[in-house]
Formats: structure tokens, C-alpha cells, sequence
């Protein structure tokens, strides 16, 4: 098949089409990105210094790493399995019909709703006061606090931030699970396997990268997450990211290179989990696309 | 007794207006190759899954090697499929793929590896064990695919459109290598295609499917030149369709566009009956004169088209439009558009059409 040539006047105008990303990637990722590694080495003099990276191996800094990377972890590998069955279930389930478009829908907004407004919603609902603890107490006679849940802690804060997980992990597996192809099913059948054989040692397998990526995706969703965990705890739970906005407002804390330095911390760790991301969604891409 | 047994095998889909198969009944004798051949949606490759297992019967029955398979799980019927996508694992090698039947059958990693060794070696791939599917053309994924498929040595091999998704030199190459493998295993098979030539050329017998039914089951030889329906006659390969009444029964005696002709067979018929004659282009010949008992109808050109080793002339013979085919003769010369010819043919290549 002859090579189809696009005319420079058209692929100018279609560089033209991506410009205000690169503008916005330029303005407000490598901009400040470029900004933070500099002044992560920069004392309030201006003179170089490694001073604030040596920082980071300073109490509590190292905590707040630990901590807000448990919490993401927790909620990516939690919300990963409830996306994935829930994926499974609307995809290979025989639900009725409606119910995949009206779950679908509801993930599409869920995934998107996070900050203030849904640390209030789980005030309310699983604050100490909140409707749902309140409906517990009534109904069943549960008090949760007295259970041991409380929701300004680290299981509280995961829950709420598996508000946003698991609807995310859904919508990236549905396409995922309906891109295995009935074939490949139908072959390990005619060879002879069973449907768990099957789903071992090749429906799982096929989906682990996409599985994975989508982890890691959840991972650095969780791991960026700033004003939800700030709106709900307060000071009560040292997340990194807590803890980069004490040291750059300064409310009580200031030293904001420390901060830009925390902060560079945080775009290595993204930076590896991105690279994670990538390289497992390119493994899926060539399974699913170049093959028939 | 027949290796493989459809007895008026019926499938009806939920909501479906009529059946996609209706009363299906086939013999299939051990080692034979048999093609199911029709068009998209004629139910072939319906019958195919009710073999293998991925689509329940509506009615009739299934039996292979003496034994009813129609409520058997797929997994348990030891049927190689081989599909028109390849269904190859995309995340196994080669080799894995080849021996992934073994596997999840119980048998050991030693025969396994020779048993993949055997296959591989079979579809002439010996160095591309190590690969993965994706790194492979669509030829050698299809050869994997069916290595796979015989790699479980199984009782019965189905193949769904296995070249329909390949460029048209390599299919010619892999259909002969599939029925040289065949052949040597001696294993009995079904074959699904649309396409006429692929049937003709590979199997030992055909059956063309209409609308979900059996139209005729033959050999090639048979298929093609004993056409039994029109609907037979005009699919597989090209047919000059004439309109015809009958002058004499016994004779044969018939009126094609006004003009006297004869045919073989006519016993059935009467006398002013409108009937419906088959004949194959490459049986017409232009000639300036012929033998006495041939059929001789005057025409004019009205078309001429140069297909490489064929040229394809259309004859215009009153309301009917004739097509025949003449070998490609440089040192001959071809009939201009528009001029007066006669178009020649033998009585017997002259069929009566159901």
C-alpha cells in the first residue's frame, strides 16, 4: 500500500490543533516542574544547596511519603479489585441492560468528584454524626465509631477516596474486559480447557497490563489527591501533600524550598509510576491491537 | 456407519424470524474433507459451532464416533477448531500456544515440547517457537493456529474461513498446505468458506447452503458441472442463465430467444413449457460454423473484457446477455464490439435447471 502524504500547509494546521495542550503542558507542567528542581536547590539566598533534599530524610517527612504512599496503595489496589469486578460483573454478567449505562454514567461523575464538596458529603454521611452512622446506630444497633471505624482516619480517608477509585478503575476495565475476544474464549474451550483454566491462563494474563496500569493510574490519582484529604482531616492525617501546602502557605511551617523539594519527591514518584503506566498499557495495546 | 452424523439438525435464534438452519442432515465418512459452502448468513458457519459445541441445537441430533455429542461441553468433545481470526493467545508464545491443549489437558512438559516440536515442524515454522503472535504475518499466524488445533490430536479438525482474512497469493499456498496436512494425517474435516474456489480445490465433498438449508452435497466435479438448483448453478463459478420454452420433450427440442436449440433432457417436461437452461461460459465457443448437432444462436458483441489468460466476450441473443469465455491467443483475433457472431454449444453442456 502506497504511503498516504499529508500536505505541509494541512500538518501545520494540525499542529496549529495541538497547541493550546503543548501551551498548557508548557505554562503549567514543565514551567513549574523546571521551577520546583530549581529551587529544591536553591537557599532563600539564591545560593545552591542540597540542604532541603536532605530534608526529605527528616522527621516527619519520610512519614508523610509513607503515609500518603500506604494510602494510595490501599485505595488503588481496593478500588482496582471493586472496579474490576464490577467491570467484570456489567460486561459478562447477564445483567439487564439499563443497569450499564445508568453505572457507567454514575462512574463517569463519580470519578470526577473529589475535593471539598466530597469530604462534605462523607461528613455527613460518615462524620461522627453523619445520616449513615446515624442509620447504623437506628437500624442495626452498630455504632461504628465504638467498632473502631473513624472516618478522619486512614480507613476513613481510603474509603472516601474510594469514592473516586474504584469508578475510574470501572471505566478503564469495561472497554478492557469487552476488548477479550470471544475466540480466544471459544479456542481454549476446543483445546480442551475448562472456563477457570481459561480465565487463568488467558483472560486474566491478556488483562494484567491493563489491570496493572490502571492501578497505577489509581495510585497516582490518589497520590496527587490534596484538598479532599485536607477538607476531611484537617492536619490530623501528615500526607505529603498536606504537609508540601503547611510548608509553602506557611501557616504554621514555612520554609517553602523544603516544599519544593517535597514536591520534587512526589513528581519522581509520579514520574515512576507514570513510566509504569505506560510501558504496561503499550504491552496491552500490542496484545489487543496486533493480533486479529 | 458414518465417522460424523448431523441428523435434521434445526437452529432457531431467540427473536429470530426464521431459522438459521433448518433440517440439516449430513454424512461424513473418517478422513473425509467435506466444505460447507454458501454465502454470509447461509448458516454454515452456524452448523460449524453446533458441531463444536458454542451453539445449542433448537432440534436433531449430532453424532461423532458413535457417540450423540449434542449436550457435551465444547471442552469435551475433542474437536480442533480453527478460527477465521486466529484466536491465537496474544499473550503465549508459539510454542505455548502450540501446546497450550496439552497443557490444560495434564500431560507432562516432555510431551509437551515434543509434541509442539512435531507440529511446528508440520507447518514448516520450526524457528518461531519463540515468538509471539504479534511479531507473526497472518499466513504463519493461521499455521499456528491450526498446529494448535491438531497439536490435541483431535477426532475432528473444523476450520471457520481460515483464509478469508489473507491476501490472495497466500491463501492459494495455505489452502494446498492445509489439504496436504490433512491428507497426511488422515484426519476428518470440515471446512466453512464463501468461497467457491477454496471449496472446489480442497474438498472431497461440498455442500452449498441457501437460507439455512442444504441446497446439494456432491463433489466438485459434480457441484459444478451438475448443478441440480439455479441457486447451485449461479453460485459456484459463472453461468450463462437462458429463458427457454419447450418445443419437443422427447427430443429436446427447445425455442431459446426465438431461435432453435436443443438439450439432453426434457422428459419431465411438456410441450409450451416455459423452462430455465444453465450454461458454463467456458462451454460457448464463436465460431463461423460448427457441427450439425450443435446449438448455434446468432448474436451480437457487446462487450469484451481482457482478464489475463482469459478473455470474457458478452454476447447480446435477443433479451439475453451470454458471457463466454476463450483462452487468450495473441495470434488470434477477437470479435469487435458491435459486430454480428454465432455462438456454439454442445446440447449435452446445455442443463435444465430445478
Amino acid at each position: 500500500m502506497a504511503a498516504t502524504h499529508t500536505p505541509p500547509a494541512r500538518r501545520r494546521l494540525t499542529w496549529l490543533g495541538l497547541a493550546p495542550f503543548f501551551l498548557f503542558a508548557l505554562l503549567f507542567i514543565f514551567l513549574p516542574s523546571a521551577s520546583l528542581f530549581v529551587d529544591s536547590f536553591r537557599s532563600p539566598e539564591g545560593h545552591f544547596t542540597l540542604e532541603h533534599l536532605g530534608g526529605l530524610l527528616q522527621p516527619p517527612i519520610p512519614g508523610s511519603y509513607a503515609l500518603s504512599i500506604g494510602v494510595s496503595a490501599f485505595t488503588a489496589v481496593v478500588g482496582g479489585l471493586l472496579g474490576s469486578l464490577m467491570a467484570y460483573a456489567l460486561t459478562a454478567g447477564n445483567l439487564p441492560r439499563w443497569l450499564r449505562p445508568l453505572t457507567l454514567t454514575f462512574a463517569g461523575v463519580a470519578s470526577n468528584f473529589a475535593g471539598v464538596p466530597l469530604a462534605f458529603a462523607f461528613i455527613s454521611t460518615l462524620g461522627r454524626t453523619g445520616f449513615v452512622t446515624a442509620l447504623f446506630q437506628d437500624l442495626l444497633g452498630i455504632d461504628l465509631y465504638d467498632a473502631g471505624f473513624n472516618l478522619y482516619s486512614f480507613l476513613g480517608l481510603s474509603v472516601t477516596y474510594l469514592y473516586f477509585q474504584f469508578p475510574l478503575m470501572l471505566l478503564v476495565m469495561v472497554p478492557a474486559i469487552e476488548g477479550l475476544k470471544r475466540s480466544w474464549r471459544e479456542a481454549a474451550e476446543s483445546l480442551g480447557a475448562t472456563p477457570t483454566q481459561y480465565w487463568m491462563r488467558v483472560g486474566i494474563p491478556i488483562l494484567l497490563p491493563s489491570l496493572l496500569g490502571t492501578v497505577l493510574l489509581l495510585f497516582g490519582n490518589a497520590f496527587g489527591a490534596y484538598a479532599t484529604a485536607y477538607a476531611l482531616t484537617g492536619g490530623r492525617l501528615n500526607l505529603i501533600t498536606i504537609q508540601i501546602g503547611a510548608q509553602i502557605r506557611g501557616d504554621v511551617l514555612r520554609n517553602p524550598n523544603l516544599g519544593y523539594a517535597m514536591a520534587l519527591g512526589m513528581v519522581a514518584i509520579m514520574a515512576v509510576t507514570l513510566l509504569g503506566y505506560s510501558w504496561l498499557q503499550r504491552i496491552s495495546e500490542r496484545w489487543l491491537k496486533d493480533t486479529r | 456407519m458414518p465417522f460424523l452424523q448431523l441428523a435434521n439438525v434445526r437452529k432457531l435464534y431467540p427473536n429470530a424470524a426464521a431459522a438459521a438452519v433448518e433440517n440439516f442432515s449430513l454424512d461424513v465418512e473418517a478422513g473425509e474433507f467435506v466444505s460447507l459452502l454458501g454465502p454470509s448468513g447461509c448458516g454454515k458457519t452456524t452448523t460449524l459451532r453446533m458441531i463444536a459445541g458454542f451453539e445449542s441445537l433448537t432440534a436433531g441430533q449430532i453424532v461423532m464416533d458413535g457417540k450423540a455429542i449434542e449436550e457435551m461441553r465444547p471442552n469435551q468433545r475433542n474437536i480442533g477448531m480453527v478460527f477465521q481470526s486466529y484466536a491465537l493467545f496474544p499473550n503465549m508464545t508459539v510454542a505455548d500456544n502450540i501446546g497450550f491443549g496439552l497443557s490444560v489437558g495434564g500431560s507432562t512438559k516432555a510431551a509437551i515440547q515434543e509434541r509442539v516440536r512435531e507440529m511446528l515442524a508440520l507447518i514448516k515454522l520450526e524457528e518461531l517457537g519463540a515468538r509471539y503472535p504479534y511479531q507473526l504475518s497472518g499466513g504463519q499466524q493461521q499455521r499456528v493456529a491450526l498446529a494448535r488445533a491438531l497439536a490435541i490430536r483431535p477426532k475432528l479438525l473444523l476450520l471457520d474461513e481460515p483464509l478469508s482474512a489473507l491476501d490472495a497469493k497466500i491463501r492459494v499456498t495455505l489452502r494446498t498446505d492445509i489439504r496436504a496436512i490433512q491428507r497426511k494425517l488422515g484426519i476428518t474435516t470440515l471446512y466453512v468458506t464463501h468461497d467457491q474456489e477454496e471449496a472446489l480445490s480442497l474438498s472431497d465433498r461440498v455442500v452449498v447452503m441457501n437460507h439455512g438449508l442444504i441446497e446439494q452435497v456432491g463433489d466438485p466435479f459434480e457441484i459444478y458441472n451438475f448443478p441440480r438448483t439455479a441457486y447451485v448453478a449461479q453460485f459456484v463459478g459463472t453461468l450463462n442463465l437462458l429463458d427457454a420454452v419447450v418445443v419437443e420433450p422427447t427430443t429436446g427440442s427447445v425455442q431459446i430467444q426465438e431461435q432453435p436449440a436443443h438439450t439432453t433432457s426434457l422428459q419431465d417436461c411438456s410441450p409450451g413449457e416455459r423452462i430455465r437452461l444453465a450454461v458454463r461460459p467456458e462451454l460457448l465457443a464463436l465460431k463461423s460454423t460448427g457441427q450439425a448437432d450443435e446449438n448455434r444462436l446468432a448474436g451480437v458483441v457487446e462487450n469484451i473484457a481482457f482478464l489475463g489468460a482469459v478473455v470474457r466476450i458478452q454476447v447480446r441473443v435477443g433479451e439475453a446477455l451470454l458471457a463466454l469465455d476463450e483462452f487468450n491467443n495473441p495470434q488470434l483475433a477477437v470479435p469487435a464490439v458491435g459486430s454480428p457472431v454465432f455462438v456454439y454449444f454442445a446440447r449435452s453442456s446445455c442443463l435444465k435447471l430445478l
